[in-house]
């Protein structure tokens, strides 16, 4: 079973072509949401990067394994508890290393008060890594 | 066997196990290009270097200086003497990928067309290469059905969508 070196969500990612190297742009520590009501003239696309980064150990050749961003989204209105969205993805240890990104394109949060966004990180169903975002209401003033 | 001017370094270990017949003889032994980078790379002399780097008990600034002298003795439109102690130090360097002189060393070199460092230029090119692709990356873009929300209720913060070349799915939010 691979080994996690690192996960982190962040906005978005850069591969140099030349050195394979690997830049994280804007690591999301909060996001804004705008308060119910606020007009607004178009939404706008927000990006979402889970970048995570595992080490081969012995055994993992010819392997297949599944990575799974958990989405635990805050409450509902009310402290109703919503369903956490699972994305999956398949992946052999290809190389030394394997990188996998995640990227998630959403013009909208689900309802939620101002709280926690939960991204956790499974392999093969098993708790690896989580990352919190934190949602923040925000006046357009702000933005 | 003579070095030239290098006959002068007072060369310390690890470095001076570079400078014995049987290192030397690699490149008659050797084949083609990643022939010679196996041979090399498994050598006790790249070994013991590798690790003394690895260690520390021999600095990256050491190696600069170890090949700034050896380069003292390059000449134009000659084989350069010490064309595979320079690519020994090319795979040496590649364990220490992330720093800026390992770079710089191993990707200036790969990028010369110097005949006279034919060998080393070689070894430096392979040496990039594998660096490069030991990490494989995989891109997934999962993109909502739906929105739940009305737009202009909800609005995260402003963010220029980049450009997915990878494949996309779909997913319920």
């Amino acid at each position: 079973m691979p080994k996690l070196e690192y996960f982190l969500v962040c906005e978005s990612v850069s591969i140099d072509r030349e050195t394979n190297r690997i830049s994280l742009f804007n690591v999301i520590e909060d996001i804004h949401r705008v308060k119910p009501g606020t007009q607004i003239s178009s939404p706008l696309l927000f990006n979402l990067v889970a970048v995570s980064c595992w080490n081969k150990l012995e055994g993992d050749d010819d392997t297949d394994f599944q990575a799974t961003l958990r989405i635990h989204h805050p409450p509902k209105e009310g402290g109703e508890e919503s369903e956490p969205t699972d994305l999956p993805l398949n992946f052999r240890m290809q190389s030394r290393r394997q990188r996998l990104l995640m990227r998630l394109a959403t013009p909208v949060l689900p309802p939620a008060h101002d709280g926690r966004l939960r991204l956790e990180l499974l392999l093969n169903g098993r708790h690896c890594a989580e990352h919190e975002i934190g949602i923040i209401e925000k006046s357009t003033d702000d933005l | 066997m003579s070095f030239g001017q290098t006959d002068k370094m007072i060369l310390r270990q690890p470095f001076n196990l570079l400078f014995s017949s049987e290192f030397d003889s690699l490149g008659f032994i050797a084949g083609n290009d990643e022939s010679l980078f196996a041979a090399l790379n498994e050598h006790p002399a790249v070994n013991k270097l590798r690790e003394a780097l690895g260690s520390g008990s021999v600095s990256e600034n050491e190696i600069r200086q170890f090949a700034e002298q050896l380069m003292q003795e390059f000449r134009p439109g000659e084989l350069f003497t010490h064309d595979l102690i320079l690519a020994a130090l090319a795979i040496v360097l590649s364990r220490n990928w992330n720093t800026p002189f390992a770079e710089e060393f191993i990707l200036d070199l790969a990028k010369l067309k110097n005949p006279e460092l034919r060998r080393s230029i070689a070894i430096a090119r392979l040496s990039a290469k594998n660096v490069v692709e030991c990490t494989d990356t995989i891109s997934r873009t999962y993109q909502p059905v739906h929105e739940q929300l009305p737009a202009n209720e909800w609005r995260l913060l402003p963010t220029p969508r980049e450009e997915c070349f990878d494949q996309v799915e779909e997913f319920n939010l």
